[in-house]
């Protein structure tokens, strides 16, 4: 049985199921297929600089390696930060019940940024959550879904179609006031690998 | 990064302005849990073109016959390259027999939300709709925090900055015009339609929120591309 969202709202429990949403599962998507002069699909390689080695799909590995090259396996891992302090592990929040707090205001959640979103299934509902809920209130929790080193806030809302868990990170925007200097230049571009175009 | 855009106000002044994306999540990294060596991530060649899957399946079409092979003489392996890095490469696009495409001939292919395919034509750019020197409107539509935060999906956000002692003034306006309005103010792009930044890059729905405090404003515009809506039934 799949692992479920798991909330303890002031002492009362409620349990959702959950499935990943995303504009691709509600309305599809539009892609690009390269096809050759028979109209077969192709697909995309690496052709490294030299030009004496193709890499097909899948041809790669990602790892990581010590000073003499000896492979070290995910899980014998520790995460550490830019000071070199270890991290805590976050175990996933799944099947695992979570303080939820609320309501709270809609700008607590205008303030992340929320990429991830779950189309939630209530298996029970407390009486309260269900009221709020219905109210329009907006509620806040943590999520991780696998095992890692943070976890993410989870807003829950209800709207007339059902009740969604959105999923993401505070946007760290500050006040902007006169003296602001510009943003750094090697801020990562958004959009760089926006190329799905499948709003359109 | 940093990008541009331009925009009008509701009294029809538009300015350039600077755009910025979230902060990005602290900086970690790894090292070995046992005793804390240093360890750092690595790309490294598995398989090259000729001894994958798909060529060793070309080469010995019978399933027996190439189990043979592999016990025999190990073709999978290419012992001159696996093990390198990848280093710097190039993409490009490669026929189901393994050779290089010169001219690719590019569709569009249409798939339904079950991943059922609809349809399939000429690809043809779609061109952003966001560009530096045309300014988005003022639409006017204003939306409350509470109903944008339960209808819309909010997957990206842009922080909108000034450039100069004008621009801030001008921003600094909007900002408290939609603050005191208590509303989102919807954008689109300057012929209507999907905001979007980058040729062929998704389109969204933009919302655009107003904050001020003593002499500091906050004007974040919200991105989404999707609706909170149920998902078709075979995929929830």
């Amino acid at each position: 049985m799949a692992r479920q969202l798991l909330f303890d709202f002031d002492g009362e429990p409620s349990a959702f199921d959950l499935t990943r949403h995303g504009r691709e599962k509600l309305h599809g998507r539009k892609r690009k297929v390269v096809v050759d002069d028979e109209g077969r699909p192709c697909q995309r390689a690496l052709l490294t600089e030299d030009g004496a080695t193709l890499i097909p799909p899948g041809g790669a590995a990602e790892l990581y390696l010590d000073a003499a090259f000896d492979v070290v396996e995910k899980g014998d891992r520790q995460a550490v930060d830019a000071a070199g302090r270890a991290l805590e592990p976050v175990p996933s929040t799944l099947g695992v019940a979570q303080r939820l707090v609320g309501p709270v205001s809609a700008q607590r959640l205008l303030d992340h940024v929320t990429p991830v979103v779950y189309q939630l299934d209530p298996a029970s509902l407390g009486p309260r959550l269900q009221a709020g809920l219905a109210e329009g209130g907006v509620y806040e929790s943590r999520f991780s879904y696998v095992d890692g080193w943070d976890a993410q806030a989870l807003f829950l809302v209800q709207n007339d179609t059902g009740v969604y868990a959105l999923v993401g990170r505070p946007t760290g925007f500050d006040w902007v006031r006169r003296a602001t200097p510009p943003p750094a230049e090697d801020e990562a571009d958004l959009f760089e690998d926006d190329l799905d175009f499948g709003m359109l | 990064m940093p990008r541009f855009l331009s925009l009008y106000d509701n009294r029809r002044r538009d300015a350039r302005v600077e755009v910025s994306g979230p902060a990005q999540p602290p900086r970690r990294s790894f090292v070995a849990a046992a005793d804390r060596r240093p360890i750092r991530s690595a790309r490294l060649i598995k398989v090259t073109e000729g001894h994958d899957l798909a060529a060793l399946q070309r080469q010995w079409p019978d399933p027996e016959a190439l189990a043979r092979a592999l016990v025999a003489g190990d073709p999978e392996l290419d012992i001159e390259k696996v093990g390198q890095r990848v280093g710097t490469t190039n993409q490009v696009w490669v026929s189901a027999d393994g050779k290089i495409l010169y001219a690719a001939h590019a569709l569009r292919v249409t798939d339904g939300p079950l991943g059922n395919e609809i349809s399939r034509e000429e690809f043809v750019d779609v061109e952003a709709t966001v560009q530096e020197d045309v300014a988005l409107p003022w639409t006017g539509r204003l939306l409350t925090a509470e109903e944008v935060v339960r209808r819309f999906a909010l997957v990206q956000k842009l922080q909108l900055r000034h450039i100069n002692g004008l621009t801030f003034d001008f921003l600094f306006e909007i900002a408290r015009t939609l603050q005191e309005s208590g509303k989102l103010l919807r954008v689109q792009a300057a012929k209507g339609g999907a905001l979007i930044f980058q040729r062929n890059g998704t389109g969204y729905y933009g919302f655009l929120e107003g904050r001020v405090e003593g002499e500091g404003f906050r004007l974040v515009l919200h991105l989404s591309n999707f609706e909170l809506k149920p998902l078709p039934r075979g995929e929830a």
